[in-house]
């Protein structure tokens, strides 16, 4: 579905992502773990085309995007839930709901759909999206990426700032769109949220993948978690 | 009471002209954070091409297409050749603007001279108009209808379509917007023709009642920047009263205090920056 | 030396001027040099302070007015009408100054060329005092008042040439002294400044008011050459010309303005002797430069010479060391005089719009204490430092910094309280030095900084102390690297000297580990274990380890709420914090 082949990002002079290298498998959650800084958020907006790679490329299913403009990655699939939700504060939830919508790859999101998952949106239609709490605000962001038929999403620390609740219910929703047969690249610092969900697990450091594995053998690799992640 | 009248009429009929000014100077500055001082320029040339095509053909649709069809593609030029290859500064910006102006305004005093003109009223509006007592120039009164509807349909654009939405999750987050599939630099380049358009129709509408000269461009880019500094920039509900505001207190400012010159503009804009710097509707 | 000698040849050459060139010339180099100090009194405040003002014509124009209306209309006295231009333009400028000042960037760009026009429209409206459009004529050349008179080419010339010498002799002075310097500092950021404890507003205001003398000075100079006075003066084509000339010739170095505006003068003479499309030209001439010469002449030359362009502090000042400054050495007793509190929170909630970013939070920190905020991204604690630095007032609550209520104080004046910050993102000078950078850090804490007339080369003090903080915290080997070439690593570091060099009692450290590598980060941990012991610090820290390893007590932040506080040990071992940062499973 996605790959990615010897990233080099930078931001201004310095370079963030060094050789960065994984896959994203068909219908499959791929979770980066690592701490704080070393370079996650630079991986996300690469792939999504903010932030353009210096060296490396990036496939969606076989097709080169590492250079396109942002808007023609987002139109060729790929579906953006960046950290810190960053909502459209002037927007209402109805419009950010028509104004990522997008149609015809089959995998059928509309904004009735998406109102489906998240029933306590149906309420606030007509509420700005700035006026929102945390949680519904991930909601949003969340439907704003699925209502574009991403064949991929890449979702950016998404349980940062939730609530124990709603991590729980965060897990529950990103399984049931594995099972719809959605792609996720899933970028995280909550551990146990990440191995709850995710069929792979890739762990960086420095911008580089330095260990991967299933998540079962993460969770009994205490070395390995304390070295990397600071457990 | 006629006095009074009168005054508000033209008063209300010149903020309408403002109005179609600060809106597009507003828009572009919301969305692309560029201050364009050749905003003025559109307004003159767009009414000196229009001059030229009602002499040639009569017909005032005509030369008003014409003007705004000239203008937007010299605010396309500009926008896609200069000023997106131009580091994100406000000085940078204006000057490459202002050179703009200049070149603008000299070579439109080369082509048409420097006489001041006037547009014909189109024949439809030559009358006037009896409301009770009062006889108001039809023209005038085309001018306010005019401006109402552009500006509530600037208010529906901006509001109530796929199209505003997208605009205002650009101006919220333009890097987001991308990521959402929204083609801001097509959207970029749209609003500063648009914003253009308007300068242009503001200057062939007002050119009947205002006529065309060299440095109006100057004095109207003076008066659309009181007004959004009253308003607030980047916002249309601002642009609307503001330019309201200043087209009253400079109409009745001319007719009640002649020799206070610039004062009846200058003192409201200087208690709005004193209070509340970011204007009437401006974000704080 | 090679720079005196430059100097002195340009001073000669322009005294040698009249011998060689005709009078038509002479006159035109008399109009090179009052532009040039139109266009350098222009440079003070956007080159220097990185202020944009598209109105600085209206200082110009209200001297030359103000000169040839009493001139002409009153008294012909040199002393009184040159004097009253130059009052008249430094109370405009003064006016001005206090609005425009409200204001940054486009809104500054707007407010300074609408107060302009407000002038230009009385010069153009007032036929009755100013002749309108038609202007006043008939200013004779100074002469009343001065044991001789100016009237001649030759003597007018060097009249004019000794007001530039004498304004570019102050300009000089005023750059290279520490209030020159701090305004560099505030142009390359203004927040950075605001937290060392600057006043920045009333260093901007100052350079606007003198920057309107020294254009009133021009103005007034102007009038006598041409003898005549219009509203043309006070156009935004004037603004906009003193503009381009500074552009033109380097915005920030002294002399490059006037390179611009000789340029400018001279093409301008050129063009309109062969065309009427000068302003087509001028026109062009914006574009042209904007587009592919944005450094300028001074620019151009600098590089192509090897130098970037930098303030003037000179590169070798050095002299005897200064008394020691406080102490380092680590396990000190920390001196406590005003009793245990250096900073207390009362319940401090924030919102911003719908969204409450800080709910009731409440606690207390004493002197010398390291006290540690942990908690996820989000939790609200970026937006605790804010409210303690002053950047934004709280929607509800108290701060007393020492037993005093700093609520609503200005974040400068907080500084001067002893409150120290640095930013989780790196906040510094871009195109200064190490060294340049520690000079404004140490220059914030001490009484010179406001000084206008003496260089800072004349305060050792300053030097010593910012080179023992170099030396002492193992960055004296960068000292002239500038700083956006520094790796991120270093630059945390700057970025802990800067606020450590101002003599802070209480220091704010957001996520100083940020970004860092294992090994980074272990050096600037140790550099923070070092710093004085009597220094209180307040750390926010996302890493467990690095928080662990500096706090003596620890306060855990969720989603804006204190979630619980306590020694370190007692922390280490809760439940809840290992739940919020791992989300452990609670089944």
């Amino acid at each position: 579905m996605l790959e990615v082949e010897d990233l080099h990002v930078a931001y201004g002079e310095s370079w963030i992502v060094q050789g960065m290298s994984l896959r994203v498998a068909d219908g499959q959650i791929a979770a980066v773990l690592g701490r704080n800084g070393v370079g996650k958020t630079t991986l996300i907006h690469a792939i999504a085309g903010l932030n353009p790679p210096r060296r490396g490329r990036v496939l969606l299913n076989g097709e080169e995007i590492s250079r396109l403009p942002a808007h023609e990655i987002a139109r060729r699939g790929v579906g953006l839930v960046p950290q810190g939700r960053r909502v459209f504060p002037s927007l209402d939830i109805r419009e950010h709901l028509v104004v990522g919508a997008r149609s015809g790859n089959g995998r059928g999101w509309d904004a009735t759909r998406v109102l489906g998952l998240f029933p306590r949106l149906r309420e606030r239609l007509s509420h700005r999206a700035g006026k929102l709490s945390g949680g519904a605000q991930a909601m949003v962001a969340a439907g704003r990426a699925l209502v574009g038929n991403a064949d991929i999403l890449l979702m950016d620390e998404p349980s940062e700032g939730l609530a124990p609740l709603l991590v729980r219910e965060l897990g529950r929703i990103l399984l049931d769109l594995k099972r719809g047969g959605a792609s996720i690249l899933l970028v995280e610092q909550n551990l146990a949220f990440a191995l709850r969900v995710a069929d792979h697990v890739y762990l960086m450091s420095k911008g580089r993948i330095v260990h991967e594995c299933a998540p079962d053998d993460l969770r009994r690799d205490d070395a390995t978690k304390s070295r990397w992640l600071g457990v | 009471m006629t006095f009074w009248a009168i005054q508000t009429l033209n008063g209300v009929s010149f903020g309408m002209l403002l109005f179609l000014l600060a809106a597009g100077l507003s828009l572009i500055f919301g969305l692309m954070k560029i201050l364009n001082l050749a905003h003025g320029s559109y307004y003159a040339l767009g009414t000196y091409v229009a001059l030229s095509v009602v002499g040639w053909t009569g017909s005032f649709l005509l030369a008003a297409v014409a003007g705004m069809a000239t203008v937007v593609v010299l605010g396309i030029l500009m926008e896609r050749v200069f000023l997106r290859r131009l580091p994100r500064e406000e000085l940078p910006q204006a000057l490459l603007t202002f050179g703009f102006l200049l070149i603008v305004g000299d070579v439109s005093l080369w082509i048409w001279g420097g006489t001041p003109q006037t547009l014909p009223k189109p024949e439809v509006f030559a009358h006037s108009v009896r409301l009770g007592p009062l006889i108001f120039p039809s023209y005038r009164l085309f001018v306010i209808a005019l401006g109402a509807v552009v500006g509530l349909a600037l208010w529906f654009l901006q509001e109530r379509t796929r199209l505003g939405a997208m605009l205002r999750a650009a101006i919220d987050d333009a890097d987001i917007a991308r990521a959402t599939g929204i083609n801001v630099s097509l959207l970029s380049t749209g609003v500063f023709a648009f914003g253009a358009a308007l300068a242009a129709l503001g200057g062939i509408v007002g050119g009947p009642l205002l006529g065309v000269y060299p440095g109006a461009d100057f004095e109207i880019l003076l008066l659309a920047f009181v007004v959004v500094i009253i308003g607030g920039l980047g916002s249309l509900k601002g642009a609307f009263f503001g330019g309201l505001l200043v087209g009253l207190l400079d109409n009745f400012g001319k007719a009640l205090f002649p020799q206070a010159a610039m004062f009846t503009i200058f003192a409201p804009m200087a208690i709005i920056l004193a209070v509340r710097p970011s204007g009437l509707f401006g974000a704080r | 030396m090679k720079r005196t000698l430059g100097i002195a040849t340009g001073v000669a050459v322009l005294v040698l001027l009249p011998l060689a060139l005709s009078s038509y010339q002479l006159g035109l180099a008399t109009k090179m040099l009052i532009f040039a100090l139109f266009a350098m009194s222009l440079n003070l405040i956007l080159g220097y302070a990185g202020l944009p003002s598209l109105g600085h014509a209206a200082y110009f124009g209200v001297g030359a007015y103000t000169v040839g209306l009493l001139a002409v209309r009153v008294v012909d006295n040199f002393w009184l009408d040159f004097g009253a231009g130059l009052l008249a333009a430094g109370v405009t400028s003064a006016l001005f100054g206090l609005l425009a000042l409200r204001a940054q960037g486009a809104y500054l760009l707007m407010i300074t060329l609408a107060l302009a026009q407000v002038l230009w429209g009385i010069a153009f409206g007032w036929r009755w005092l100013t002749g309108g459009d038609d202007g006043l004529p008939g200013v004779p050349r100074p002469g009343a008042g001065l044991p001789w008179s100016l009237s001649s080419g030759p003597s007018f010339y060097y009249f004019v040439l000794v007001v530039f010498v004498v304004a570019t002799v102050a300009l000089w002075v005023v750059v290279r002294s520490p209030f020159g310097v701090a305004l560099v500092g505030i142009r390359e950021s203004e927040r950075r400044m605001q937290v060392l404890g600057y006043n920045t507003w009333l260093y901007k205001y100052v350079a606007f008011v003198l920057a309107g003398l020294i254009a009133g000075v021009s103005g007034n100079l102007f009038v006598y050459y041409n003898g005549f006075v219009s509203p043309a003066y006070l156009s935004i084509v004037f603004s906009a010309m003193a503009l381009i000339m500074v552009i033109l010739g380097g915005a920030g170095t002294l002399l490059g303005p006037a390179l611009g505006s000789a340029a400018i003068v001279l093409l301008e003479n050129v063009i309109s002797a062969s065309t009427e499309r000068w302003l087509t030209v001028l026109g062009l001439i914006y574009v042209v430069v904007t587009m592919f010469a944005p450094a300028g002449i001074m620019g151009w030359w600098l590089l192509t010479w090897g130098a970037p362009i930098r303030p003037p502090i000179p590169p070798n000042a050095r002299s005897t060391p200064a008394k020691p400054g406080r102490s380092s050495i680590p396990g000190q007793a920390p001196r406590s005089r005003y009793g245990a509190s250096a900073l207390k929170i009362d319940g401090l909630s924030h919102d911003f719009g719908g969204l409450r970013a800080l709910d009731a939070v409440s606690f207390e920190v004493a002197e010398g204490e390291r006290l540690v905020i942990l908690g996820p991204n989000g939790a609200g604690k970026t937006t605790l430092f804010n409210l303690v630095t002053g950047l934004f007032p709280p929607t509800v609550g108290r701060i007393a910094l020492f037993g005093r209520d700093v609520t609503r104080l200005a974040p400068h004046r907080r500084a001067r309280l002893g409150l120290g910050r640095t930013f989780q993102i790196t906040t510094l000078f871009p195109r200064l030095t190490v060294l340049e950078s520690v000079l404004l850090a140490v220059q914030g804490a001490d009484r010179a900084r406001f000084t206008l007339h003496r260089p800072l080369a004349a305060f050792p003090r300053l030097f010593a102390r910012a080179e023992r903080l170099l030396e002492e915290w193992l960055l004296a080997e960068r000292r002239d690297v500038l700083t956006r070439q520094l790796s991120y690593g270093e630059q945390r570091q700057l970025e802990l000297l800067l606020a450590l060099a101002a003599e802070p009692r209480v220091l704010l450290l957001d996520e100083p580990t940020a970004g860092l590598s294992p090994a980074e980060t272990a050096s600037v941990a140790g550099m923070i274990r070092r710093f004085p012991r009597d220094v209180t610090i307040l750390l926010i820290e996302h890493d467990m380890d690095v928080a662990l390893e500096l706090a003596e007590r620890l306060i855990v932040f969720h989603n804006g709420r204190v979630v619980t506080a306590g020694p370190r040990d007692e922390i280490r071992k809760d439940a809840r914090v290992a739940e919020i940062y791992l989300g452990i499973d609670e089944a």
